[in-house]
């Protein structure tokens, strides 16, 4: 990664105009996959002086600043057990003090547990420009233009549990199931290798672990059937949890 | 672009690209404690504190720690001493090489949480790998430094 | 007593402060930076390559490529010379072997400009046909050493026209009348894998000119004589006109047993006489140094019906990559160094076929073949059990070998040469196998209990046995100086790569010279400063190095006497450490040492003492796995790892039983989670520690290490080495365990929780 210019703005707008009127400008949040590209980025714009970290709960209702990092949701006292459970394991403490929950939503990555987990408690997004949207619409189809997330809420659940299966503790996932129990419950299966999808069943039995609703497919960490089997298993595992 | 780095309670200016990481600069202002080991934050043995959290040197931006309170194991080497004597006492410091990645991991979760028990610790550890060890005496030593031992 | 007794490492401080110690750590401030451009094709050769544009940046100070590079051929292999490895390697190539082969080299006074730099060079591909698979190499008609230029120094049955890089066979008894004779005869095939070392320090060399004009290698390697005589022969200066001098090594696991950086960063300084540095970045560590040899193992065994192992035969064909350093050697240990433990048998055979492909240099990796070798026997004689209803634990008590016996396989296989018949005169083989039975609670849990209705735990056995230096071959030397106060200087070559060996050698110079470890101060691995050892590999500096160590203070001990004799004129001295006994009096050591510097008798005592193995004297082990697996998913988990170890006497038991845990979970890793994977076009996929996964703390259950001790005889105070014999039993031991639980037998690495699955599914 090589960086022309770097600017940390004090103000949201600041931050959104130079983000729309910069070819090639990218946000940073943690930064942890920024560094991987091989590419020269000719505008950073650091969102570390917004003040869009944070987790607040009210009656109900639990949201999430967008530059939360990863370790917060883990150690959270406000949070559903997916969220704990799901951010457990992306990589090490260090790194998790620096990803965040907007970094793990905007780069729409397949293999994150933290898009799978806010998927199943149907969360939404909050964007600068944008405004609302469901998480699951942003999978589904990005955006159009650039924009800042600001944050991610959710209403939180009755119960959720979170299990995924990784080579070594840190790794990530092969795939990973994620259970959300509301008046129904809501399955969220990521690493499909696709992005994570959810479907939502009245009850969870013998059916559900068919897992008819969802599409793997094979790739160098596991094939097709044997995500499903996992998936499976994983599901079943959360069922005989108690949820 | 210039900064002002706190490391360690002392301030030090410099002049950083926008892209260079803060592994490379306080390896260039001699704190060699730092150590690189890989390209991808998997490793931990860059690990630093940046205002007392733990987070890899080599993914941080030095532009990004301006004014900041960076801490190296240079800074703490008395906190490191109480637990590096029962590493000692074990011979669980094999290379080396991962050791001051491990103290800073260790020190900023007794910074967090004085009283773990082994499982945090572990957990806490995760990220921090050493190939020469296996592990278990490290966790020797520290169940020892906790005042638990098996 | 200092041997025997666990005393904290003497680098222990200073490295968990974190002080300035490895390679990089001394870069100086205007070091130019070395990079090298590799390839990105498995097979080519090199049309034309244009540097001018690179050159042109004014702060890049040399480029090299093979139009300008010396043409020596060299092997890169750490190894006695002459080295039984084929020379077929330069320091830059018309023809580029695998993805990351180097093509130029670059130095520049900044990171970055050494990057745009290596941007800019042009380099026109003529791409050849790759061989990827080595099971289609041998007589393949693409050939990757063509024309008839590669050399071995002696005969190893090295044919680069047929792609063979060596071979080696033997035979002992008729293999085929005693198979004939057999009750029970099973034949199968096995398969390892390429892993990589993963050492926390990437592989670094830092370059200067001393104040004499002498190049001088500051490197974190593991055989820094034979790095200095490596680059001597492939830049063509003298050897007197070298340094290499080994300071903390982050690890090395056989990684570090060959020439790397310090070439490409010593050509840079001589060329403009400026301090130069190259440290590798991850990527080229996987990617561009070794990994392990993967092996096909045709194993055969031959018994009676009540047991008795008659006829073992192991065929072998391995794969070295693009290079041949270390080829014949790991494929010779595959059988040296595993078929002795049943030396009962009536006809034992070994042969072996180790071939190129474009693929990453294999190499030296702790192990070295013997954990190859294992995997197949060790899972071939529980084969055998369950074809004759035997507990596993019954037929290896009935074949294995005992203290004062020998096998013929000694005699016969070395390492890369002949063997040395060797009568074992310490073994606790067998009851190493009956404590590991009792700890993992054996009777209980033989063969599986099913712990919930999808998971069922099993266990499994393996044993294993490894070496002490190479005989005849392997020597280390140690120099011990008196200073005044009547403390030591003790200089040794032996290079501690983070095994503890600098303190476990004063530990022996110290016991053997009667003071406290904290009177001999030990400076190691410097070619001007230190003398000659070998290195650290085939586990052999505890018993090789530590002989030349106690040698050396032995000689020291009769040098003070005689010294005494004269300076006090009298009959009888005996030396006794805080003191002399002169003709009956005690005559205070310290002031003794003292006055030879500045008042009596003047004089500097000094003494060497150098050993060379006349035999190898194997530690074994026996390892017990107990593995969870969930039967829905072939999900599998180390549970528990019990181990026995006789290594002799442990020098210090805490480094000791750190070697053994830590060699243990490298085992655990190439069981079930290590694998080097190329794709299609020749690129290895998992070149990070983001797709390389080795065992973090959390994904193995308690690994239990305890030591059988046995006097070895030969060895300094009774013992033998203990750096490589942990690694060899995770395979087997895991591969049974998970037999006895699932009934499903797995012949090769690593063990995923997919391949049990289908395996199952079956």
């Amino acid at each position: 990664m090589r960086i022309t210019r770097y600017i940390q703005p004090n103000d949201l707008n600041e931050a959104y105009e130079r983000l729309v009127e910069t070819k090639g400008a990218v946000i940073m949040a943690g930064g942890m996959f920024l560094r991987l590209q091989h590419r020269t980025l000719p505008l950073v714009i650091d969102l570390g002086h917004l003040g869009l970290d944070g987790i607040s709960s009210a009656g109900g209702l639990v949201t999430i600043g967008a530059m939360t990092p990863l370790r917060c949701l883990e150690t959270s006292q406000d949070l559903p057990d997916i969220l704990k459970k799901g951010t457990r394991q992306v990589a090490g403490v260090a790194v998790r003090n620096m990803a965040t929950v907007g970094g793990s939503i905007m780069g729409r990555y397949p293999f994150s547990d933290v898009a799978c987990c806010l998927l199943a408690l149907d969360a939404k997004l909050k964007f600068h420009y944008h405004g609302e949207m469901t998480l699951q619409s942003f999978l589904d189809h990005g955006l159009e233009g650039e924009d800042i997330l600001l944050e991610v809420f959710f209403e939180m659940p009755e119960a959720s549990d979170y299990k995924s299966f990784r080579k070594t503790y840190t790794d990530f996932p092969t795939v990973a199931v994620g259970v959300v129990k509301r008046e129904s419950y809501t399955v969220a299966i990521g690493a499909r290798p696709g992005r994570a999808k959810k479907w939502t069943y009245d009850e969870m039995n013998r059916q559900t672990l068919a897992l008819e609703a969802f599409e793997f497919s094979s790739d160098r960490r596991a094939s097709a059937e044997y995500r499903k089997q996992l998936a499976a298993a994983l599901l079943e595992d959360i069922m005989e949890g108690g949820m | 672009m210039e900064v002002t780095l706190i490391i360690n309670g002392d301030h030090y200016g410099f002049s950083a690209e926008p892209d260079e990481v803060l592994l490379d600069t306080l390896r260039k202002l001699g704190f060699k404690s730092v150590k690189r080991g890989c390209d991808t934050a998997s490793c931990g043995v860059c690990n630093i504190l940046v205002d007392g959290k733990l987070v890899p040197s080599c993914a941080f931006l030095t532009v990004r720690a301006n004014r900041r309170n960076i801490t190296t194991l240079e800074g703490v080497s008395k906190q490191a001493e109480e637990i590096g004597n029962f590493f000692m006492a074990e011979g669980v410091e094999q290379c080396g090489f991962c050791t001051p990645g491990h103290m800073m991991s260790l020190i900023a979760l007794f910074n967090e949480n004085p009283h773990p028990d082994i499982e945090t610790v572990k957990h806490y550890l995760a990220g921090n790998m050493c190939r020469c060890s296996g592990y278990e005496g490290q966790h020797r030593a520290i169940e020892a430094f906790m005042g638990g031992g098996k | 007593m200092r041997v025997n007794t666990s005393i904290p490492k003497v680098d222990g401080k200073g490295l968990i402060q974190g002080k300035p110690a490895f390679t990089d750590d001394f870069a100086p401030r205007d070091a130019l930076i070395v990079k090298v451009l590799r390839s990105p094709y498995p097979h080519a050769t090199i049309k034309s390559i244009k540097v001018e544009q690179a050159l042109a940046m004014p702060e890049i100070k040399c480029i090299f490529t093979y139009e300008n590079v010396p043409e020596a051929l060299f092997t890169r292999a750490g190894q006695g010379f002459p080295e039984p490895s084929p020379y077929d390697a330069r320091i830059l190539d018309r023809t580029v072997r695998y993805v990351g082969d180097a093509v130029a080299i670059v130095a520049g006074t900044t990171e970055q400009v050494v990057d745009l730099a290596l941007e800019k060079i042009k380099v026109d591909y003529e791409i050849k046909e790759p061989i990827l698979e080595y099971e289609h190499a041998l007589d393949n008609p693409v050939l990757l050493h063509e024309g008839n230029y590669t050399k071995s120094m002696f005969p190893i049955g090295h044919d680069a026209s047929r792609n063979l890089a060596a071979s080696y066979e033997m035979m002992i008894g008729d293999m085929d009348e005693v198979v004939s004779k057999c009750d029970v005869v099973i034949k199968e095939r096995y398969y390892t894998q390429a892993q990589a070392h993963a050492m926390s320090e990437p592989h670094a060399v830092v370059a200067y000119m001393d104040v004499q004009d002498r190049l001088t290698l500051v490197t974190s390697t593991q055989a820094h004589y034979h790095i200095r005589r490596i680059v001597s022969k492939a830049i063509g200066i003298p050897l007197s006109r070298i340094r290499v001098i080994k300071p903390r090594v982050g690890g090395g696991f056989g990684g570090k047993q060959g020439i790397h950086g310090e070439i490409y960063a010593g050509l840079v300084t001589l060329k403009t006489g400026k301090p130069s540095k190259m440290v590798y970045t991850r990527r080229e560590v996987f990617e561009s140094t070794y990994t392990r040899h993967p092996m096909r193992i045709d194993m055969t065994v031959g018994a009676m019906k009540d047991g008795t192992i008659k006829a073992l035969n192991m065929e072998v064909l391995s794969n070295t990559g693009a290079y041949g350093e270390h080829a014949l050697t790991v494929l010779m240990v595959a059988g040296a160094k595993t078929l002795p433990m049943y030396n009962k048998v009536e006809s034992v055979a070994f042969k072996g076929e180790v071939v190129y492909t474009n693929t990453s240099p294999a190499g030296a990796y702790r192990g070295y073949g013997a954990i190859q070798g294992n995997f197949a026997l060790e899972s071939i004689l529980d084969e055998l059990a369950h074809r004759l209803d035997m507990d596993p634990l019954a037929l290896r008590l009935k074949n294995i070998i005992h203290e004062g016996e020998t096998s013929d396989v000694f005699k016969k296989m070395g390492e890369g040469t002949e063997g040395v018949e060797m009568i074992i005169e310490s073994c606790k083989l067998e009851t190493c196998l009956h404590r590991v039975k009792d700890s993992i609670n054996w009777q209980e849990k033989y063969p599986k209990k099913m712990i919930s209705p999808h998971r069922v735990r099993g266990v499994g056995l393996a044993l294993a046995m490894q070496g002490s230096g190479i005989p005849c071959i392997d020597m280390g030397a140690a120099v011990l100086k008196l200073n005044d106060g009547g403390f030591f200087n003790l200089t040794v070559g032996a290079t501690d790569i983070g095994t503890g060996s600098d303190t476990v050698l004063a530990q022996i110079a110290a016991e053997t010279l009667k003071v406290p470890v904290d009177q001999i101060v030990i400076y190691s691995s410097d070619t001007d400063l230190a003398p000659f050892d070998k290195g650290a590999y085939a586990s052999s500096t505890t018993y090789v190095s530590g002989n030349g160590v106690k040698k050396a203070a032995e000689n020291m001990i009769k040098t003070i006497e005689e010294k005494a004799k004269q300076r006090y004129q009298a009959k009888e001295v005996t030396y006794e450490g805080a003191y002399l006994l002169v003709d009956g009096a005690k005559k205070s050591f310290s002031e003794f040492a003292t006055e030879l510097y500045y008042s009596h008798s003047q004089e500097q005592l000094v003494a060497t003492g150098s050993f060379v193995g006349e035999k190898s004297p194997p530690p074994y082990m026996a390892g017990a796995a107990e593995v969870e697996v969930d039967l829905r998913t072939g999900i599998i988990e180390v549970v528990r790892y019990d181990a026995y170890v006789d290594c002799g006497v442990p020098i210090n038991p805490n480094l000791s039983r750190i070697q053994v845990e830590g060699a243990l979970l490298q085992g655990i890793g190439m069981t079930l989670y290590e694998e080097a994977d190329y794709l299609d076009n020749g690129r290895l996929f998992n070149n990070s520690f983001l797709t390389y996964k080795v065992p973090t703390r959390m994904d193995v259950g308690p690994m239990t290490v305890s030591f059988v001790e046995s006097y070895e005889p030969s060895g300094p105070y009774g013992a033998k080495s203990v750096g490589e014999i942990g690694i060899d039993t995770p395979p087997a031991a895991i591969a049974n365990a998970i037999f006895n639980a699932t009934g499903i037998r797995i012949r090769s690495l690593p063990i995923t929780s997919e391949v049990l699955y289908r395996a199952m599914k079956k």
